[in-house]
């Protein structure tokens, strides 16, 4: 563009900048002192007189600064800049790979529960799915790693959520009813599950999310503070947190606090049993009743260690719960539901509550319908015929299937609606009117 | 089958800026350095990506099938004796060692191979999303899936790369081939200084 043509749009935007400086103030004061309506004055000082203003200052100094580049030596300085800058980056990518290769193992807890094997490889033997890793290498969980030849937990004291929820959320309906319990989760999933609901967390590396960092004392002590009666280890899967679960429920145990595990079970036997004393309940999502369903739905899932589990709870004496998510067209069959009704009955007898609540379509599954209530309705009804005393449906806003009755009389004992209770029949031993003990924890 | 195809490719996308960051002191002075056309510009630039590639496909089947036999002191001493080799090729470059008319390589092949070989040094590289890339291959455990993996990473990130190209239109300044010569020793020098440092700290 010529010199002449730059000059006289240098000369006629600066008139124009100085017209929309003198509306930009009077719109400025008209909206502070209410002279103009004040949208009116809003739109043109915030919306509108920006953009034009902005765009006349940049015409406005065209002329200025093609002399400007014209009698000095840019194209020295750009050189020298871009020396800078890729000099620069060097330098920065240097500093970072440096402070990497310094982040080892400072900022992770020492695992349990694994093997060294040769050449620093080691074997996580926390859950059946065993991972054997070299330095390095993160286990499926993406919770663990081996550094150098031993095993830490990469998510100890990350805490990724924390909230006050009512007990019936997790949920436990024999388990201090109509209670708020402080729930944690940190990062993590050893099973990854196609229909999770948490997969915001669960399914993501510690560093893939903001967390905060707590200790176990500030854990307890926070719960406390917040007048909870217990602290649920819920929302991603606790096990893959096994270290930090471990310390804060000894923890909670010895300041008067209950615990509650919300899991899938996925755990080996060891673990599970040097953890239980100082559980009070386990709530065990208890996903279906075959290995083809779990091999299907999860990452390398087997049903067989799910329920050893959940007969270890059982024997232990810790109060369990069970709840069976029912997906339409994968495990909502006749067939399905009976079979996994049977081995609850028969394995853990037939006071063990048993929910089945209703899936959303969520995660990799959101292709699939929501459960229809009529087939949850129909679970509940067979689990019942069966012999089931206490089962529930859940998800869905069905008092009926929330309440607890009394198993002789039928009286309802407690009444719920969503995660609230209507009414606590029940006395403060879990006694119903007419003299039935239902099972559970109630004080 | 979804997940292996569309996690690396996201992956890619979302770090591929941070990973064409990491080339750029290399890249961007090989480009500059010498006077070209456009067209030649990206021929460099496409031979450098080529190199990658085949960088990428190396590791892809390192990770996903040797990575549990590997142990990390042969993974660090792999990568800083690659950087090294990088750093090396550039400086030599830089001075102009590797030109056809002087030099200690007098082989026109050799210069026309020189992107190639130093896109395939970075691809086996460490640079911190290909370090991402490497955990999450690492839960793969699987040989195939290992390679697809860092195929589909590679071609996410090359998308930040061939824009490099256009860089070549500085190569026809006087004052920014000078500038591209010292800043390509510099990093040079920089680089192998530390590819150094660390190969010592690990033996």
């Amino acid at each position: 563009m010529s010199p002449k043509i730059l000059f006289k749009l240098c000369q006629i935007s600066g008139w124009v900048l100085l017209f929309l400086a003198i509306l930009f103030f009077i719109s400025g004061y008209g909206m502070t002192k209410q002279i103009i309506p004040l949208d009116l004055a809003t739109w043109l000082h915030n919306q509108i007189l920006p953009v034009p203003f902005l765009i006349f200052l940049i015409l406005h100094t065209l002329f200025p600064l093609k002399n400007f580049l014209r009698r000095f030596p840019f194209k020295i300085i750009l050189a020298v800049l871009f020396l800078i800058f890729i000099v620069g980056l060097a330098g920065f990518f240097i500093y970072r790979l440096e402070k990497t290769s310094k982040e080892s193992s400072k900022d992770f807890y020492p695992a349990k529960f694994y093997e060294a094997l040769d050449n620093k490889i080691v074997r996580c033997n926390l859950c059946p799915n065993r991972c054997t890793l070299s330095p390095g290498q993160i286990g499926l969980c993406k919770a663990r790693k081996n550094v150098d030849g031993k095993l830490y937990s990469m998510v100890y004291g990350k805490i990724a959520s924390q909230h006050l929820d009512p007990i019936e959320k997790k949920p436990l309906f024999h388990f201090l009813p109509g209670s708020l319990i402080y729930s944690i989760s940190t990062t993590g999933c050893n099973l990854q599950c196609k229909f999770c609901q948490n997969w915001q967390i669960s399914q993501v590396f510690p560093w893939e999310v903001e967390t905060k960092k707590m200790t176990p004392e500030e854990v307890v002590e926070e719960a406390i503070k917040s007048g909870a009666k217990a602290i649920a280890f819920t929302y991603n899967e606790p096990v893959v947190y096994y270290e930090y679960m471990y310390d804060i429920a000894k923890l909670a145990k010895e300041r008067g606090l209950k615990t509650v595990v919300v899991s899938s079970g996925y755990i080996n036997p060891e673990p599970l049993k040097e953890l239980l004393p100082y559980i009070d309940a386990f709530k065990i999502d208890f996903k279906g009743i075959s290995d083809k369903f779990y091999q299907k739905m999860t990452v390398s899932g087997k049903v067989e260690p799910v329920m050893e589990a959940m007969k270890i709870i059982k024997e232990s004496g810790v109060w369990l719960e069970i709840v069976n998510l029912v997906i339409p067209g994968e495990n909502d069959s006749d067939e399905d539901l009976k079979n996994l009704i049977l081995w609850v009955r028969d394995n853990l007898g037939t006071d063990v509550p048993l929910h089945f609540t209703r899936f959303h379509p969520d995660y990799k599954l959101s292709n699939l319908p929501p459960t229809p209530i009529e087939t949850l309705k129909k679970a509940r009804k067979m689990a019942m015929d069966l012999g089931l005393k206490y089962v529930y449906i859940g998800n869905v806003d069905d008092v009926e299937g929330s309440t607890t009755y009394c198993p002789e009389s039928k009286e309802p004992a407690i009444v719920r609606r969503g995660f609230f209770v209507l009414e606590n029949n029940l006395d403060g031993e879990g006694f119903c009117k007419s003299g039935e003990k239902i099972p559970g924890i109630w004080k | 089958m979804k997940e292996i195809i569309l996690q690396p490719i996201l992956l890619g996308l979302s770090s591929g800026i941070f990973c064409m960051g990491y080339c750029f002191p290399f890249l961007a002075p090989f480009v500059v350095l010498e006077e070209r056309k456009l067209k030649e510009d990206f021929k460099v630039v496409l031979k450098f990506i080529f190199g990658r590639f085949f960088g990428y496909l190396l590791f892809g089947a390192f990770f996903g099938y040797l990575g549990e036999k590997i142990t990390n002191k042969t993974v660090d001493l792999f990568f800083f004796f690659a950087l090294a080799g990088l750093s090396f090729l550039l400086i030599l470059y830089s001075f102009g060692l590797i030109r056809e008319k002087r030099g200690i390589c007098l082989s026109p092949k050799f210069k026309k191979t020189t992107p190639f070989l130093m896109g395939f040094l970075m691809g086996i590289n460490v640079c911190p999303p290909f370090l991402m890339a490497i955990n999450y291959a690492f839960l793969l455990h699987k040989f195939f899936e290992g390679i697809l993996f860092f195929l589909l990473f590679f071609l996410a990130t090359t998308t930040y790369f061939l824009p490099i190209a256009f860089l070549g239109f500085l190569n026809k300044i006087k004052e920014f081939r000078m500038v591209a010569k010292i800043s390509g020793i510099l990093v040079g020098l920089m680089f192998l200084f530390y590819s150094f440092y660390r190969i010592i700290k690990i033996i």
